[in-house]
This record gives C-alpha cells, structure tokens and sequence, in this order.
C-alpha cells in the first residue's frame, strides 16, 4: 500500500479496469459515425434481396408454367429429352442458390439495420449494452460475409464445372 | 474468460476469415491484373483488407492487453468500414443504373 503521504500521481495508463465501463465518448461519436452508412447498407440490401425473391418466382413461373416447346421455340430449336431434364436440373440449383444466398443476404441486411439502430440508442443512453450489441452485430455481419463469400465462390466453380457439360449436352 | 473477452474472441475469430479472403482478392487482383478495372478492384479489396485488419489487430490488443484505446480504434475501425463498404455500394448502383439507361440513350 503506498504511503498516505505521497504526491498523487498521473496515469498514463489505458488499460481497462475489471469493474470499468466499456463506453468513452469517443467510441459513442466513432460508433455514430457509421450509423447513417450502415442504414443505408441496411436498406440496400434489403432491395438486393426483393430482387433474388422477384428472380425466384420468374424461375419457378419457367419451371411450371413454361412447357418444354414454348421454351425450345425461345432458345430457337428442339429440345431433346436429355437438353430438357439438364435445363430442369440448372433451374433447380439455381433455385436452391437462390434461396440459400437469399436468405444469408436476408441476415445481412438484418445485422446492418441492427447496428444502426443500437447504434442509434447508444448516442441516446450511452449504455454499456448498446456497444456490446453494436460489436456483436458487427461480428454478426462479419459471419455472414464469410458465408456469403464462401457460397459465391463454391457457386462459380460449380457453374464453371456444369458450363461444358450444359453446352455438350445440345441445351445451349 | 468475462463477457468482454468472449465478446473480442468472437470478433477476432469471425474478422479473420474475412480477412483472409479479401487478401487473397487483392492478391488475385494484383496476379491477373489487366488494366483500369484491376485498378478498381484492388483499391476496393485493398481498402476493406487493411480496415479489416487493423480491425483485427486492434481487437487483440483490446483482448489481450485490457486496452481501451484499442477498442476505440476499433469502434472507428467499424464506421470506416460501413463509410467504404457504403460508398462503393453506391458507385455499384449508380455504375448499373447507368449501364442499364445507357443501350436507351445511345438509340
């Protein structure tokens, strides 16, 4: 224990306290900052999503409402039974890519839209809580752009596998 | 381990992933590079990789030291992140908007 007797002293030092509080002004106006881009990130991707759920239903009106001939006469040619099946079949991966990175994208969106707003409320309460649910949005986000990237590439090499093979096989 | 080491770990573990890949974008980037649109992509991928691992490396001081000056740096780190990421959304869309209005405009 030092002595009652000593000159106070300076701390230089910034290492946090078992009991501290997480939140400095700084952090709080650092954190607002992103807050109007993230909303924005937010909204985006949202629409990106309306988009994929608008592609879905196109895909699945070509699936069920589009007989094989209708399609030929489009592409410009007869179908075979086979060019058929393996169109059938792409449109089917495609669905299930679609709906997979539909809803990564969904979660996405979701974590921009609950950064801004924690965000938001911890400009007003400066509480505690509000930063640990900004970092864990932000971890939140960082999880589905590692899944999404991660889809994105497995998707091009499979396409980049299927390309040759939907070409031989008369489709295209 | 306290709710604010769990809470960086989990930060770190789920960054580096995506640390890595942007890497390897720019990387790739810089190994086929052709021309102006190479330019693009690395100064995007570039950007998002060193946010992201300053980020990185920010949270493992604040974790590893208690440093609160780190984690503010990170704090910054992340609207620097959603400021680049949001800009460069945006010259997506406006890049696509405008090649979509382009084919009316030349006829």
């Amino acid at each position: 224990m030092s002595s009652i007797y000593e000159s106070p002293q300076a701390s230089g030092n910034t290492r946090r306290q078992r009991d501290d509080t997480l939140v400095t002004e700084k952090m709080i106006r650092n954190i607002g900052r992103g807050r109007f881009w993230a909303r924005f990130l937010s909204v985006l991707s949202y629409i990106f999503v309306a988009f994929m759920v608008i592609a879905f239903i196109a895909i699945l009106f070509f699936l069920f409402a589009v007989s094989s001939e209708e399609f030929a006469k489009q592409v410009g040619g007869p179908l075979t039974d086979l060019s058929s099946s393996v169109i059938t079949i792409g449109a089917i991966a495609y669905l299930v890519f679609l709906v997979v990175f539909g809803y990564i994208s969904f979660l996405n969106a979701k974590a921009y839209g609950r950064y801004a707003r924690y965000s938001a409320e911890l400009s007003a309460s400066q509480d505690q809580e509000d930063v640990v649910e900004c970092f864990n949005a932000f971890t939140a986000l960082m999880k589905y752009i590692t899944i999404t990237i991660i889809i994105s590439i497995a998707a091009g090499v499979l396409i980049a596998i299927a390309t040759p093979f939907f070409i031989n096989s008369g489709s295209f | 381990m306290d709710f604010y080491e769990h809470m960086l770990s989990r930060a770190r573990g789920w960054t580096l992933p995506v640390v890595i890949l942007f890497g390897l974008g720019v990387l790739m980037s810089i190994i086929g590079f052709q021309g102006v649109e190479n330019l693009i992509a690395i100064a995007f991928y570039g950007g998002i990789f060193a946010v992201l691992l300053i980020y990185w490396l920010q949270l493992g001081k604040a974790k590893n030291n208690d440093d609160m000056e780190a984690l503010e740096k990170a704090t910054a780190m992340q609207s620097i992140y959603f400021i680049l990421m949001g800009i460069l959304s945006m010259l997506v869309v406006v890049a696509m908007v405008f090649a979509m209005l382009m084919p009316a405009m030349m006829s």
